[in-house]
């Protein structure tokens, strides 16, 4: 618990490099999403229903990113395969990345115990800096997306379209 | 217009509700009418009813959520239509209790034995002029915090406990209380 108190990352930190295999085929990493603001989706599980709904509502509203030229991703400790089939399953159009063995959801401080990763949502700036981090209450609570918009909309002004 | 937080939209004569206007509670829903965890609830919301009777006035909102439930958003526009005809909430039940049977041609049949005008029913789910009303709701409800369905609010207050007969009359029972 200490390493991922210490590793745990505090509005202006840098996010940590990595490299994972996405939903969407090759793999993504932190400079793939360099340049524009990133919003990166840390949830427990594929299948679940309280994963489903958050990430279906995410999808239902992707276009509203798109106003800060923003970009939304997932992160599980779930297989790609695993990922692949929820994904098309969920109609799920932005990127699941694969964190299999969870070393970057412990490198971003947010693995639960068990390894897989806690809810936490994380707002990264065009430089990888981090400008938001919300975790629910616990699994069950999923963060409200309205706090991502109030900090791409306070980003605002540089970056949106 | 970005989705920032905003408050709860307050209850109006346009919300479907049941129940006394002045109730001391009022319980609303935002649900999806394709969604398993909402259907789960409903016979439990429907528990709580009977339960409080008068003291509790029950509104549900849409919060379809289409990427999921395929047939959610029709079958928000359906319910919709048979309130344009006095039977939103016959159309509610109906639909909550056959989860798995939401295709067009089921929504007809259900309307059918209502004994709804189909050909207005029909018109109204052509046109789509149901369509944008629903999703201005699932927009108003996402900025004041739903953020999965079935979300419950007591009285204006997001209720976070579990959705079972005994945590949702114990809440209820506290607001009334206040």
């Amino acid at each position: 618990m200490d390493e991922q108190q210490k590793a745990r990352l505090a509005v202006g930190d840098n996010a940590p490099d990595f490299k994972l295999k996405s939903s969407t085929g090759g793999e993504m990493g932190l400079s793939d999403l360099k340049g524009r603001p990133a919003v990166i989706i840390f949830y427990p599980f594929d299948w679940s229903g309280t994963c489903s709904s958050q990430l279906n509502i995410i999808q239902e509203v992707l276009p509203e990113f798109e106003q800060y030229d923003a970009q939304v991703i997932g992160i599980s400790a779930d297989s790609i395969f695993s990922h692949k089939a929820w994904a098309e399953q969920m109609h799920l159009s932005f990127p699941i990345l694969s964190d299999w063995g969870g070393k970057t959801i412990a490198a971003f401080g947010v693995a639960n115990p068990d390894g897989a990763a806690n809810r936490v949502t994380i707002v990264l700036d065009k430089d990888g800096k981090v400008l938001m981090r919300d975790e629910g209450a616990n699994r069950g609570v999923v963060p409200e997306v309205t706090k991502v918009f109030e900090t791409l909309e306070q980003q605002g002004g540089a970056n949106a379209k | 217009m970005s989705l920032t937080a905003r408050p709860l939209p307050p209850v109006t004569e346009a919300d479907h509700s049941l129940g006394p206007q002045d109730a001391p509670v009022t319980l609303v829903e935002y649900g999806d009418l394709e969604c398993q965890l909402c259907g789960e609830a409903h016979p439990v919301v429907e528990r709580v009813r009977a339960h409080f009777g008068d003291r509790l006035r029950f509104v549900f909102r849409h919060f379809p959520i289409p990427s999921a439930h395929p047939h959610a958003q029709l079958a928000a526009e359906a319910s919709e239509a048979a309130a344009a005809q006095g039977a939103f909430w016959p159309l509610f039940h109906k639909l909550y209790e056959n989860q798995q049977h939401l295709e067009r041609a089921d929504l007809d049949s259900y309307a059918g034995e209502l004994g709804l005008d189909l050909a207005a029913f029909d018109a109204a789910l052509a046109d789509g002029r149901y369509s944008q009303p629903i999703k201005d709701g699932f927009r108003a409800g996402l900025r004041a915090g739903v953020n999965g369905t079935p979300t419950f609010f007591i009285n204006g207050q997001h209720y976070a406990g579990e959705r079972d007969f005994a945590a949702m009359t114990a809440a209820i029972e506290q607001a009334m209380a206040q």
